[in-house]
């Protein structure tokens, strides 16, 4: 499985699509970073409207590298499981296109282990899509904006609140946070790929995928407390942004943050273990019906 | 002589459709096995559930001796295959390909063995090329060294000739042949044309809706004794009434604006000059087997 495992590294490396991704990455992080140091005064100002009355607040100290990420994150981990979606969507369906899919099932190879050795590849591009998110929105936005204590804006049922967060407890929260979302963003992965299953070109799974993420997103941002009630609960997309939990730090009985500390583990905890069903769901159907599969391509 | 493959009441129904049909014939070790049949006729699809691509309805595939649903893994690594159009990783070299294939084959990948495989099949000297600038028949030749690559005992090739110049063809007839007679490999070759098979093969089966219609040796089935002359004059009346009052007289079918005879394709020359003799003025005389007539007549009937 190792094998197929680099074979599988290998051929993702050498394709150009999979650069798209980085690229694009970059290019908007490095937008949002030059938009920042250009004019990122307006931005606060009308981030603090209704609080800065009574909230005195040092605004160039504001912005930091570490409320850079924060407010790149929260934009982008939006815009990146289209991006998983391009790789993983890909997996069946573009062997099945190409025709190189009867060529690999020829080969002394279980279907299963190959399955799971694209999943495995998908996670892997999708830890490495992070880890280039994070070098370029964490550590290039901490290396211009340089490192200050970080302030939240928290909109907490009709109230909104403003966390801060001391310089010397933020880059673990960062470290669970993109840990976080690359379990949230297998999710996608897994996703994509059981789509893949049923296609024999790539753009049906990769805009399946896109549309299913947008149209669960909009039911997980109704407030309707039926919907509140009895679908939300189910949606994967309702942990997508599951990571801010990490940044939501724990505020004592005088009202002061206590370092080191998470508001609500227990919510974060129980996110986790809803993606994880998601992914064993998604990844236990696909097998089943791509082992059963007639290849016809 | 040793059975490799044993296809017993093999059948494949989609909805209504029987693609293969209670099917069952054998191949021997060391044979170059023709896979005969029109477009649609089910070679394909057979094809594909020898190699597990497709699941039977019923029926059971034995290689080498064993069940292949019970020893995929152990089997298909002692097949190579290629299915129709050997499509490969466009964005990789015939060297990438090669070497990514024979690693999925658990082959001991050295240089000197991928060098040695593009040599074989004449893309030495185009290893570094991407696959996406290679022409039809050099990307069938890539597949059938990704076939070999892993040195196997059974080699399944569906229509490998389809969309070649006749270089081409003629290309992969001598391969087929070279792993016939100097590597004792067994070989299934599947095609629509029975000169192609009649060319390489020594057994062949010939299918139809998904049945078989005749199996069996091709120099049996292939009967120069019963040789079908198609031939067409100036004057096909005249002909004929010559043709009566003949030696050949009691074989003369009118078809249309032809006239078919079935002789001993030794005697062609006889005929030829009896009627250039009897003054028929002849347009053509086109020998066929009475196997290709047999097979088109299935043709015009499907």
């Amino acid at each position: 499985m190792w094998n197929l495992l680099q074979i599988e590294l290998f051929k993702i490396s050498k394709r150009p699509r999979t650069y798209i991704a980085f690229a694009a990455i970059a290019a908007i992080v490095m937008i949002f970073q030059f938009a920042f140091k250009a004019d990122g005064e307006s931005y606060m100002n009308l981030m603090m409207q209704n609080i800065q009355d009574n909230f005195e607040l040092d605004k160039s100290k504001a912005i930091n590298g570490y409320f850079m990420c924060y407010i790149i994150l929260n934009t982008l981990l939006v815009q990146v499981p289209i991006l998983v979606a391009l790789i993983a969507g890909d997996a069946i369906s573009g062997e099945a296109n190409m025709g190189t899919l009867r060529l690999l099932l020829t080969k002394p190879i279980s279907r299963t282990h190959l399955l799971l050795v694209k999943f495995f590849a998908s996670f892997i591009f999708t830890v490495v899509l992070l880890i280039w998110m994070a070098m370029i929105a964490l550590f290039l936005s901490m290396a211009i904006f340089g490192v200050d204590d970080m302030l939240i804006f928290r909109a907490k049922g009709e109230e909104s609140q403003i966390l801060q967060i001391t310089k010397d407890d933020i880059l673990w929260r960062y470290f669970a946070a993109f840990g976080y979302a690359a379990i949230a963003l297998t999710v996608i992965a897994a996703l994509s790929i059981l789509l893949s299953v049923f296609a024999e070109n790539s753009i049906g799974p990769i805009v399946a995928t896109v549309c299913i993420v947008i149209f669960f997103t909009i039911v997980s941002n109704l407030n309707v407390p039926i919907i509140d009630k009895n679908v939300k609960p189910y949606l994967f997309t309702s942990y997508l942004v599951g990571w801010k939990g990490f940044f939501y730090i724990g505020i004592n009985d005088d009202g002061q943050p206590i370092k080191g500390s998470i508001e609500n583990w227990g919510a974060i905890r129980k996110s986790l273990t809803i993606l994880f069903a998601h992914i064993a769901l998604f990844l236990g159907i696909a097998i089943a019906v791509f082992r059963k599969k007639d290849i016809l391509s | 002589m040793n059975k490799i493959l044993e296809i017993n009441h093999l059948s494949k129904k989609y909805k209504d459709i029987n693609a293969v049909d209670d099917l069952s014939f054998s191949v021997n070790s060391g044979d170059v096995y023709g896979f005969l049949g029109q477009n649609g006729a089910g070679k394909s699809t057979t094809i594909r559930m020898m190699l597990t691509l497709i699941e039977p309805t019923s029926g059971d595939i034995n290689i080498f001796g064993k069940p292949l649903n019970k020893n995929r893994h152990e089997i298909l690594s002692k097949i190579g295959a290629v299915i129709e159009r050997p499509d490969l990783y466009k964005y990789l070299t015939a060297y990438e390909n090669l070497k990514l294939f024979a690693k999925m084959s658990n082959v001991n990948v050295t240089h000197k063995l991928l060098m040695d495989q593009l040599d074989m099949v004449g893309l030495a000297d185009r290893s570094k090329s991407k696959v996406k600038t290679y022409s039809q028949g050099m990307k069938q030749r890539l597949g059938i060294g990704i076939a070999l690559v892993h040195n196997p005992d059974l080699i399944i090739l569906d229509e490998p000739t389809n969309g070649l110049d006749p270089q081409g063809i003629a290309d992969i007839r001598h391969l087929i042949l070279k792993l016939s007679t100097e590597m004792g490999k067994t070989v299934v070759v599947s095609s629509h044309l029975l000169s192609e098979i009649e060319l390489i093969a020594n057994r062949m089966i010939v299918i139809h809706k998904g049945k078989k219609i005749v199996e069996g040796f091709v120099k049996d089935l292939l009967d120069p004794s019963k040789t079908l002359v198609e031939i067409e004059t100036t004057d096909n009346e005249f002909a004929k009434s010559v043709l009566k009052n003949s030696a050949f007289a009691t074989m003369v079918v009118d078809n249309n604006d032809k006239l078919h005879l079935t002789i001993n394709k030794i005697e062609i020359s006889s005929l030829i000059k009896f009627m250039v003799d009897t003054n028929v003025q002849i347009i053509a005389v086109t020998p066929r087997h009475s196997l290709e007539d047999y097979f088109l007549n299935l043709t015009k009937t499907a």
